[in-house]
């Protein structure tokens, strides 16, 4: 049976006071990059937030976007907004196994038919029929489609449900897809990373909970408010790239200033995500931070733009080999041409002597 | 593939393909081809010293020439060097060669980059202008002239459009950029480019010639 | 592992305490504007110092330069919340934590008093009834330890 009780109900029953929640609405605004002005609106709107069903379909991963998201141990913000909502079937979390988890899928779908929330990790195979990843005997395609039907829109969590992510990589032995290229007709957002940074899926979960609608979206289906930016311009190593500083090795004496990791492959110039200003682990860090150059988790493709330590103006074309077979090849057109030329000269010569 | 992804990789190895084989056809071909056999008397053997001469008395006219030519050569030499600094000093480009040939050398801030390519755009342009007003200038330039202007000043533009992040989500500015570089590396061999191989050679040979005559050039 | 252990190690301060943004001045700006709008139409203004690039040094500096005041406060929930007035009346520094003293954001209040120490209305009727309660069924004063 679904409980009506509305956000702000579920958490002064929780022991969260009047004042409690203000400050939550404050540092739930705060998280979503919205002006504190609108902190009234949030507050408004939580207030009223019923608690949505939310399927979550796990295809081709690794589940690491579930742990990003349950890994915190204190309330926090994501671990407010994720308990609010109604998780009728998610195959980590969820205490029921087998034909009773499928059971409580169905149950769910109907009694929220065009109402419920899907939410996709992973990537959905689309060779052979789809064989190479199955739920209950049931193809990740078949699933996919039969609960899309039903939803009120669709999140496509993490770079493989997103963009393909690495099962999509070079060759792509499982057919692999993204989301959005089998369901065409259902509001979607992509939220990629890999993982994506924990605040970011609550962030979105927020959105909905409060507007009932998705946030505002770029070209690729992102949230602007987390992925409008790229990394390159936050990154408070930005001064020593300017400068021109940049560590050589991961053990010189630059990388041990905290100088620029471009040289090393940092691929923040091209990849945009909040990892810059959200971080990681609750705001501890993030990657290069931590001295390791941004892979551009969040981007299409990203397993296959080169190598994660050549630096991103290397070009990612075939081989050397290659272009200096094409300098035999253009040497010797010389020489024939010249070897033309030659002859003509030489029949000219001839001509003139006699 | 997006269009960074087609920039950094087919387009990238096609256009150092093209780059390569023609260079190397238009040079070895230059070379090869037989010159006027000198039927005189000649006045000195050393014509490879003499050679060498010119490739570096021409880097400065004579007074003589000043009044006529002088904005050309400063300008020109500015030009130069600006693309060089651009071009050779800027780290990103710097670490591309790197992948390339596997060397790599020291690269100066980036602001100074910036500066120095303001200053070859701002060149290129001054040079155009002369081009097109001068009558001697507007009578002799070809379409190989334009061209070959237009082919050096985009990836210049393009670059530091890229750099600034102005013109477009930076992906596709960068993109364009890489894109305007194979533009001018496929055109290198054919056009008027190519003086960029072949004033070595060109000065030599004509050195070596006026040696033989007895006439230091 | 006594190789292990005998590797030297060396912390060295992170690049970040030396790092400054542009943002120092304008959010001083700012508070002087919003201090005027506080005085002529008691319009009050929060700002986001965690929603603009704002490092740790740019919060350094601002701390010294605005200084303490008269009032500093805590507030217990939901997690602790620092409040402290600066040295410029009106202008309050606000620290929200999480349970872990982790923090969600830094607020500049520019108001008489921050709007999370105002106690709620509805928390004043809640507090009437109980305390109503509590007098209606006042027991004996011996009975009551």
């Amino acid at each position: 049976m679904k409980e009506e009780k509305t956000l702000a109900e579920r958490l002064r029953e929780r022991g969260v006071t009047r004042r409690g929640f203000m400050k939550f609405c404050a540092a739930t605004a705060s998280m979503m990059a919205l002006s504190p002005a609108m902190i009234p609106r949030v507050a408004a709107a939580l207030q009223q937030a019923k608690r949505p069903s939310v399927i979550w379909l796990s295809f081709q991963e690794c589940t690491g976007c579930t742990e990003s998201l349950t890994r915190s141990h204190a309330p926090t913000i994501e671990g407010l907004i994720f308990d609010h909502i109604s998780l009728d079937y998610h195959h980590t979390l969820q205490a029921a196994a087998g034909d009773h988890a499928e059971h409580a899928r169905d149950e769910a779908m109907q009694e929220n038919w065009g109402k419920y929330l899907l939410v996709v990790d992973g990537s959905i195979p689309l060779k052979d029929d789809g064989i190479y990843s199955t739920i209950a005997g049931i193809t990740n395609l078949a699933m996919l489609k039969e609960v899309a039907a039903g939803a009120a829109a669709i999140i496509s969590v993490g770079t493989c449900a997103a963009f393909g992510g690495l099962p999509m990589a070079r060759p792509n032995p499982t057919g692999a897809v993204p989301v959005s290229e089998i369901i065409k007709d259902k509001p979607i957002v992509n939220v990629p990373g890999c993982p994506p940074i924990p605040v970011v899926i609550s962030g979105v979960l927020a959105h909905f909970l409060m507007f009932g609608r998705l946030p505002e979206l770029d070209a690729l289906n992102r949230p602007k408010v987390f992925f409008g930016q790229s990394i390159h311009d936050r990154c408070y190593r930005r001064p020593f790239y300017d400068r021109g500083q940049f560590a050589e090795t991961f053990d010189d004496e630059g990388a041990r200033k905290g100088w620029c990791l471009f040289k090393l492959g940092c691929k923040g110039p091209i990849t945009y995500n909040a990892c810059a200003t959200a971080k990681w682990n609750e705001g501890t860090s993030f990657p290069i931070e931590a001295g390791h150059g941004c892979i551009g988790c969040s981007e299409p493709g990203f397993w296959d733009k080169g190598g994660f330590y050549d630096a991103l103006s290397k070009g990612t074309y075939g081989s050397a080999e290659g272009i200096a077979l094409a300098a035999g090849v253009g040497a010797a057109i010389g020489v024939a041409a010249a070897l033309g030329s030659r002859s003509r000269q030489a029949k000219a010569d001839r001509k003139e002597e006699v | 593939m997006t269009l960074l992804d087609f920039a950094r990789g087919p387009a990238l190895e096609w256009s150092l393909i093209i780059f390569v084989a023609g260079s190397l056809w238009r040079l070895v071909g230059a070379l090869l081809v037989r010159r006027k056999r000198d039927l005189s008397e000649p006045r000195s053997r050393s014509t490879v010293a003499g050679g060498i001469r010119t490739v570096f008395s021409r880097m400065f006219p004579r007074k003589e020439f000043h009044s006529k030519t002088l904005f050309a050569v400063i300008a020109g030499y500015v030009l130069h060097f600006g693309l060089a600094i651009t071009v050779f000093l800027f780290t990103p480009h710097i670490l591309f060669i790197d992948g390339l040939l596997g060397i790599s050398w020291p690269g100066i801030p980036n602001n100074l980059v910036m500066f120095a390519g303001v200053v070859t755009i701002a060149t290129l342009v001054a040079l155009l202008i002369r081009r097109m007003t001068t009558p001697l200038l507007k009578k002799i330039s070809s379409a190989d002239d334009y061209i070959s202007w237009v082919m050096t000043l985009l990836p210049v533009l393009t670059g530091m459009m890229a750099y600034a992040h102005i013109g477009g989500p930076y992906q596709t500015v960068l993109a364009i950029h890489i894109l305007t570089v194979e533009a001018m590396l496929i055109w290198f061999p054919f056009g008027k480019l190519f003086h960029a191989v072949l004033w070595i050679p060109s000065r030599a040979q004509m050195g070596a010639a006026m040696q033989r005559r007895g006439v230091k050039a | 592992m006594s190789e292990l252990n005998s590797i030297p190690v060396r912390v060295e301060a992170g690049p970040e305490n030396n790092h400054r943004t542009e943002n120092l001045k304008p959010v001083l700006l700012q508070i002087e504007n919003a201090l005027r709008e506080l005085i002529e139409h008691t319009t009050e203004t929060v700002i986001d110092l965690a929603a603009m690039p704002f490092s740790d040094q740019d919060e350094h500096d601002l701390r010294e330069l605005l200084g303490g005041g008269e009032v500093s406060a805590t507030i217990d929930a939901f997690g602790p919340t620092l409040v402290e007035e600066t040295a410029f009346p009106g202008v309050w520094l606000v620290e929200h934590q999480d349970a872990e003293r982790r923090r969600l954001t830094l607020h500049l209040e520019i108001a008489p008093i921050p709007t999370l120490l105002v106690t709620p209305r509805d928390d004043l009727a809640d507090g009437l009834a109980a305390l109503k309660a509590l007098n209606d069924s006042e027991a004996p004063t011996e009975d009551v330890q």
